[in-house]
């Protein structure tokens, strides 16, 4: 894409990088480590544990409906049909990679008959 | 002496927790069957990279940089010349927030290990093995190099998958045709089934998306995303405290 984009996936790496990282130093300065609990610090899990999902839900609607310039009722249709099963599998084994699968399996063979 | 309950009775009494070569192992068997499942996503997203116009090294070293698979894509969805920087760096760290806790939940498991140990595993900490350690955790064991062992398998099968992928990419014209446009609301929608903690859930993740269809309706660029995280998580902070 461009030159830039080994130091951009560098920048990208290390933000991720320090999510996982900086609670985990500050816990154990704090001295989260002495106890055998597993409990987040209250404030942190009264607004972090919405925002992930919050925003999941945000990406999820709009990667849904319709892009501009898409005929409107026949991408609505095979989305819907595709969403069937991609939901039910999603639901029933909450496994990442066959929901994954599934889901293009059936968009593919809903745009192939849509 | 009275009895200890069942789920204690078979714990290790040793409370110091180690780093070993075999508690690696061990997080890599375990992780295997996943990395086996992630492998197949890392295709897919291998090839949707290259249709956003990365090349394969591109996308593989993402992978490897990043190992964030919601993460990286997201960034695919906002891929464009020239890259957005800051939106994307800010959407990519609203997406992992969930680390935050994930990090913090590990720390009881990780008291008097090396700066070392530590910086390693959190660099290979994701969703699954996160999952896996604290569940063998739970179960006694203080064996912390369990979850940098699964994290290099999964990190591996990632990587290598994505670079499979992209080489592949040039050859898949038509990426809808074959359902591979449908990748990222099936991956959106198996995470989200994931954390689905009740009907708690259902206020904020409604609030989230309609904010985020009105504003993707109506505001240029990716604010829907940052809007409808926020909105989504002050009503949930709200309900909980109402």
């Amino acid at each position: 894409m461009s030159n830039d984009s080994p130091l951009f996936f560098v920048l990208i790496g290390l933000g991720v990088y320090l999510t996982r990282l900086v609670p985990l130093l500050l816990a154990l300065r704090r001295g989260a480590g002495d106890g055998e609990t597993d409990e987040t610090p209250g404030a942190m899990d009264g607004w972090l544990g919405f925002v992930g999902p919050s925003v999941i839900a945000a990406l999820l609607v709009t990667a849904v409906l319709p892009q501009p310039g898409q005929a409107l009722w026949p991408d609505l249709a095979r989305t819907g049909v595709a969403l069937l099963p991609t939901v039910a599998v999603a639901v029933g084994f909450k496994n990442l990679g066959l929901t994954v699968l599934v889901g293009i399996f059936s968009y593919g063979l809903a745009s192939a008959v849509i | 002496m009275p009895a200890k309950p069942d789920h204690l009775e078979n714990r290790p009494t040793d409370d110091t927790v180690t780093f070993t070569l075999d508690g690696a192992l061990r997080g890599a068997r375990s992780c295997a069957p996943i990395a086996a499942s992630g492998f197949a996503i890392g295709l897919v997203f291998g090839v949707l990279a290259r249709q956003a116009g990365l090349g394969a090294a591109e996308a593989a070293m993402m992978s490897a940089l990043v190992f964030a698979g919601a993460a990286q894509f997201v960034v695919l969805g906002l891929w464009a010349a020239p890259a957005p920087v800051a939106t994307v760096v800010l959407a990519t760290l609203i997406v992992n927030l969930r680390h935050l806790l994930m990090g913090a939940a590990l720390a009881p498991h990780f008291k008097g290990l090396s700066r070392l140990k530590a910086y390693g595993s959190a660099f290979f900490m994701a969703d699954e093995n996160w999952a896996l350690a604290m569940g063998e955790f739970g179960k006694g064991h203080r064996d912390a190099a369990f979850l940098i062992g699964g994290g290099v398998v999964m990190c591996a099968s990632w990587t290598t998958s994505t670079l499979i992928g992209g080489s592949l990419g040039n050859a898949v014209s038509d990426p809808a045709r074959w359902g591979l446009d449908f990748a990222f609301t099936a991956m959106f929608l198996a995470l989200l089934c994931g954390m689905w903690r009740g009907r708690r859930d259902i206020l904020p993740w409604i609030v989230a998306a309609a904010v985020a269809v009105a504003a993707e309706m109506w505001l240029p660029g990716q604010w829907y995303i940052l809007l409808g995280g926020l909105a989504g998580s002050l009503a949930g902070v709200a309900r909980r405290a109402a």
